[in-house]
């Protein structure tokens, strides 16, 4: 129950913040994508510039305590975040956006929400009929 | 329409993980729960089959299939386990909870557009440019947010990462691989989004 | 050597505790070193498929012992 509430906190915290920052409007996207307006690119990129120090400090103080993810490069890294931009420009959304766009009633992401999914499952597919490459993990979420 | 400054945003994106891995213990990134719902379909599994397991059980468990495996002879005098990274099995989250989280980010948009005061749900986007770019035909808009929508899911899923789990966490630990993901799906954004001014 | 270690090695979560211990260490020689394209979790991996927690890389599963039989 506790674990329940947690997650459906960080979400909304999350999705709530998207929205704010404007992340969830095709328009404010597509103005970052171009360079007219920069805001949330340099929001972007200072939030990583805030998350390298609090990384490390928590790996540093709170060993163990999340299991992070590691990364590792591979034949899909380039071909399917290439794949991904082109999505992202032309739906206006990544994987959290599509729902804070069906919640804030711009319901014509439930197309994009769809193809996400659709989408994920067709890689799935793919990797398991055809193209077998090795990941470099065993992990996938 | 009014958004948070540039520097509210980021404290908001780099505070999202940061409070996922307090409450939740877990990785942040959000294409991995998508992952996790379709495979939960293409091959459903149940919670006995992943048991949790704490670091005594889990190297009991381990030392009991390597007897199997390979014979008692195999087997010496447990190590003395490190108590500074204690090894244990967690148990895989439920679907449930991969559809709470989603729900939750949708319920976030919505609380936003309740308190702006503008939430009118309609069937379309509430963007000017996307109705200039492709609202000449009824079916134009809809079949680009569909193909959008399948490239972002693919291509997630075979770069292995989003914008969250790429670009936030993988590159603020310097991971090669989310730096290159990351750097292919801005650039292609651009590229794209630089393209379709010629549809304006 | 190093040309035939498992490239999961370093996200497995199974590798840790095979290195952590003497016993287990029939693991790391027969698969994560050597035969990794036999292991049965790198196979699943590769086929795009979900890697079980549980799963040894000689196909078995691990099984939970509790402490009491009863129940």
């Amino acid at each position: 129950m506790k674990a329940a509430l947690s997650t459906l906190a960080v979400g909304l915290l999350f999705g709530l913040g998207l929205s704010c920052i404007g992340f969830s409007s095709w328009d404010e996207v597509h103005r970052m994508f171009v360079f007219a307006d920069l805001r949330m690119l340099l929001a972007f990129m200072l939030a990583v510039v805030v998350l390298v120090p609090a990384t490390a400090a928590w790996k540093r103080w709170m060993p163990g305590r999340v299991k992070f993810r590691t990364r590792p490069t591979h034949k899909g890294t380039l071909l399917g975040g290439a794949l991904f931009g082109v999505g992202w420009a032309l739906s206006g959304a990544c994987p959290a956006i599509a729902l804070v766009q069906v919640g804030e009633g711009q319901l014509a992401a439930l197309l994009t929400l769809g193809g996400i999914f659709a989408g994920n499952w067709l890689y799935a597919a793919v990797q398991q009929r055809y193209l077998h490459w090795d990941t470099g993990s065993c992990i996938d979420e | 329409m009014h958004y948070l400054a540039f520097w509210q945003s980021a404290l908001v994106l780099a505070a999202v993980p940061l409070v996922q891995w307090l409450w939740l213990r877990r990785s942040f990134g959000v294409s991995g729960r998508y992952t996790a719902l379709v495979d939960e379909l293409r091959s459903p599994r149940s919670a006995e089959d992943e048991p949790e397991m704490n670091e005594a059980e889990l190297i009991a468990a381990m030392r009991a299939a390597t007897a199997e495996a390979f014979g008692e002879s195999v087997l010496e005098a447990p190590a003395a386990p490190d108590p500074a990274a204690p090894v244990v099995l967690r148990a895989a989250d439920p679907a449930y909870m991969h559809w709470l989280f989603f729900g939750g980010i949708a319920a976030g948009g919505l609380v936003s557009a309740l308190a702006r005061g503008n939430w009118t749900p309609t069937f379309g986007l509430h963007s000017e440019l996307f109705a200039r770019m492709f609202g000449a035909s009824p079916v134009l808009g809809p079949l680009v947010l569909v193909g959008g929508g399948v490239l972002v899911g693919f291509g997630t899923r075979m770069a292995g990462g989003c914008t969250s789990g790429h670009g936030l966490c993988g590159v603020s630990q310097f991971q090669r691989g989310s730096l290159l993901a990351t750097l292919a799906f801005f650039g292609t954004g651009v590229v794209t989004s630089f393209a379709l001014r010629g549809l304006l | 050597m190093a040309s035939q270690d498992c490239p999961h090695m370093g996200t497995c979560p199974m590798y840790p505790v095979i290195k952590l211990s003497g016993s287990l260490k029939v693991w790391q020689t027969r698969y994560c070193q050597a035969a990794y394209a036999e292991c049965a979790r790198h196979k699943l991996s590769v086929a795009g498929q979900r890697v079980p927690q549980t799963l040894m890389p000689n196909g078995a599963y691990l099984k939970l012992a509790r402490a009491s039989s009863a129940e």
